[in-house]
């Protein structure tokens, strides 16, 4: 009875409307290209993400109890918190970007990722469980990798994160 | 730390003393990586402050390096980047070092392997850890003394500092 209820809401919905989790998944996907075309091209990354419609955030995570700057963390954060990506520096190409959302397991976020690396680059490798390498003319192979933040970070564990960098 | 530097370089010049090559190798790339992880996002201050500690510090040969000398240490700095190396220290003992003082400077903020790592995949030789506390990152690596890069168990060893 409920399930029918539900659908009926559903079915009222305005045509152009998505679920939250369309939403995730769709942001999700776009900031994981975005964050892609910025590693390869060396594009300075504010100006695809501001164009891609996530807005930038800085925040100065100020100084640690040994007296370490710890830096700024910059962000593009998509509508509603659905998903954020984040990379070192603004302004320069970004070394290193990644995605993440509070609104995804690992596996389903993983096959996202996969599904967006391949219909941009069908000759992506898989290199192990949730990562994958890049290639580009003669530049150095995109290392990209999905996983779950536990520890250490910012991030509510629990999040999931896929993280693209060069080796070395 | 300028005493303590000072302090070795007495003993290196003692030989009745208890100091050995390895001591001053050791203390001098605990000192060296220390400073360095603490001036990671305070470039400029950098030469300074390894200069106050002792160190001899001139200038490199690309434009806003150095070459960081001290008792069986040598080393280059640029924005963004140190390296300490050391005829005298295995790479273990290196990795020892950056791990000690990477945890003690950022407690509960380093994770082993670099940001291009698999998670929970075994970690490689030399690849060493990741410092997530700060922004940019900075990752720490190991090789032998010289310029390869390599990770070759020859009795030298190189820690390498980047800010990601």
């Amino acid at each position: 009875m409920l399930r029918a209820a539900l659908l009926i809401l559903l079915a009222a919905l305005p045509a152009h409307g998505q679920s939250f989790d369309d939403a995730v998944r769709a942001n999700v996907s776009l900031a994981t290209r975005t964050c892609i075309t910025a590693m390869l091209s060396g594009i300075p990354p504010e100006a695809l993400f501001q164009q891609a419609g996530f807005v930038y955030r800085g925040m100065d995570r100020g100084v640690n109890d040994f007296g370490v700057r710890l830096g700024t963390s910059h962000y593009f954060d998509a509508p509603a918190d659905t998903a954020k990506a984040e990379v070192p520096n603004i302004g320069a190409p970004a070394g290193l970007c990644t995605v993440t959302t509070t609104h995804m397991r690992e596996v389903p976020f993983a096959a996202l990722v996969a599904q967006t690396i391949f219909a941009q680059f069908p000759y992506a490798q898989t290199t192990g469980l949730h990562r994958w390498t890049l290639r580009q003319g003669n530049g150095l192979p995109l290392i990209v990798s999905v996983s779950t933040i536990t520890r250490h970070r910012y991030e509510a564990p629990g999040t999931v994160e896929v993280s693209m960098s060069f080796p070395g | 730390m300028r005493q303590t530097l000072l302090l070795l370089a007495t003993f290196l010049a003692a030989p009745a003393t208890a100091q050995t090559p390895q001591d001053a190798a050791t203390a001098n790339m605990m000192l060296a990586t220390e400073i360095c992880l603490r001036h990671q996002h305070q470039d400029a201050a950098l030469p300074g402050a390894l200069q106050a500690a002792g160190f001899t510090v001139t200038p490199g040969l690309d434009q806003g390096s150095y070459d960081i000398q001290a008792p069986e240490l040598f080393g280059v700095i640029a924005p963004g980047y140190c390296t300490f190396q050391s005829q005298r220290l295995p790479i273990a003992t290196a990795e020892a070092i950056g791990l000690a003082v990477g945890e003690y400077l950022f407690p509960n903020g380093v994770q082993p392997g670099q940001p291009s790592s698999q998670a929970n995949a075994p970690r490689l030789p030399c690849e060493g850890f990741t410092v997530w506390s700060t922004r940019p990152v900075i990752t720490v690596s190991y090789a032998q003394a010289g310029n390869s890069g390599e990770c070759v168990n020859d009795g030298t060893s190189a820690i390498i500092i980047r800010l990601n």
